[in-house]
């Protein structure tokens, strides 16, 4: 498999990317959901307490990773560009795609950093997998904390519209453009 | 016999004379802050209440004594969740326990400073505890500051559901400013 994307396909080094960040997407949401439900119990049992702080800590190791993994694909978006989009689109397509996946590394990056502001401003350090601290981003503050669980939240609003969008689009043009475009992104179809 | 009695009043007296003032603490200036280590990161914390009565001279050691008294509900870590499971059941039980006292009488010269070896008395445990500090007086103004190590679990501080030390950490770091005067 070809590493660098090319004009016609995403290289192996992008579709890793994004399928890896795909899957962490997925895993994340999942151990939000299970921190959420551990944190409801904890006033009845402690030990959903204990459940609720591993589970967090292992939310924002995870985070930490899609963030680096972020940050990668978007420098490797300059080294390797990705190819360009079939003559046939629309160019309210094109501007529309681009909106969605300039959306995407928006989110990406954004959603890391408040949720580091977040526990910085709760005074809870981060650690990314026992391996090292991160330094706290500001001083404990409560009401930072609260607007920061906010933006985080409504940034998951916003990923999940942009998945949506990105989803529907990816199919339609598999199914009804019958074009080339999401397996591209496809790591066992060749071209 | 009159003697005697005469001799026992003025040993009696020698000594009381030599017990070290009591300092006046600047309480504002002076802190009782830890850090200690949750989910693998370690955060800050302080007792903002807390009452020293130190009694202690570099040049009477034998005599000098300390006597610390903690409001455990002052507990601070900028976190209130966390605050009100440090004050809860299983930690500091601060509706039942209201001090933590640290007391020590034997004071011995170390490397860099002192060392106070004493006992610490959280809820109904009772611990030894070493404390090493530093004193600089400068214009009357005294500054102690020391520091120790302190295990959780030999005070039994969050057993049971809170026990596991990849959570949270077993050895909290204490480090005290008194700042006063003679």
């Amino acid at each position: 498999m070809q590493l660098t994307n090319t004009q016609f396909r995403y290289g192996g080094v992008t579709q890793m990317l994004h399928w890896l960040i795909v899957l962490l997407i997925v895993a994340q949401y999942v151990l939000a959901e299970l921190a959420e439900e551990a944190g409801a119990d904890k006033a009845a049992h402690p030990a959903a307490a204990l459940e609720q702080l591993a589970l967090l800590a292992r939310h924002k190791s995870v985070g930490l990773t899609i963030f680096g993994l972020a940050i990668l694909r978007f420098v490797w978006r300059w080294i390797s560009p990705p190819p360009g989009f079939p003559i046939a689109m629309p160019r309210w397509q094109i501007i529309a795609a681009k909106l969605t996946h300039y959306g995407f590394y928006g989110v990406l990056f954004a959603m890391p950093i408040s949720g580091l502001v977040m526990s910085a401003a709760a005074n809870y350090p981060v650690s990314y997998f026992g391996w090292f601290t991160m330094p706290n981003l500001v001083a404990p503050n409560d009401s930072l904390k609260e607007l920061m669980e906010e933006v985080h939240e409504t940034l998951f609003g916003v990923l999940v519209v942009l998945a949506s969008l990105h989803i529907v689009a990816a199919l339609k043009h598999q199914f009804v453009d019958r074009d080339d475009v999401l397996r591209r992104m496809l790591p066992w179809t060749s071209r | 016999m009159k003697a005697l009695s005469v001799l026992v009043a003025l040993i009696c007296c020698a000594s009381a004379a030599a017990e070290p003032n009591r300092w006046t603490i600047d309480y504002g200036a002076s802190r009782i802050g830890f850090t200690a280590e949750q989910a693998q990161a370690s955060f800050e914390g302080a007792f903002a209440t807390f009452d020293a009565e130190v009694r202690f001279d570099p040049e009477a050691l034998t005599e000098s004594r300390v006597k610390v008294s903690i409001d455990t509900a002052s507990i601070a870590t900028a976190n209130k969740e966390r605050d009100d499971i440090l004050k809860g059941t299983g930690w500091f039980e601060s509706d039942t326990f209201k001090a933590a006292e640290f007391t020590a009488h034997e004071f011995v010269r170390a490397a860099d400073g002192f060392e106070a070896r004493g006992e610490l008395c959280i809820r109904t445990v009772t611990a030894p505890v070493v404390v090493r500090f530093t004193l600089t007086e400068t214009d009357g103004r005294l500054e102690l500051r020391g520091t120790a190590d302190l295990d959780r679990f030999a005070f039994g501080l969050g057993l049971g559901d809170w026990a596991d030390t990849k959570w949270v950490g077993q050895t909290v770091h204490v480090a005290v400013t008194l700042i006063g005067r003679r």
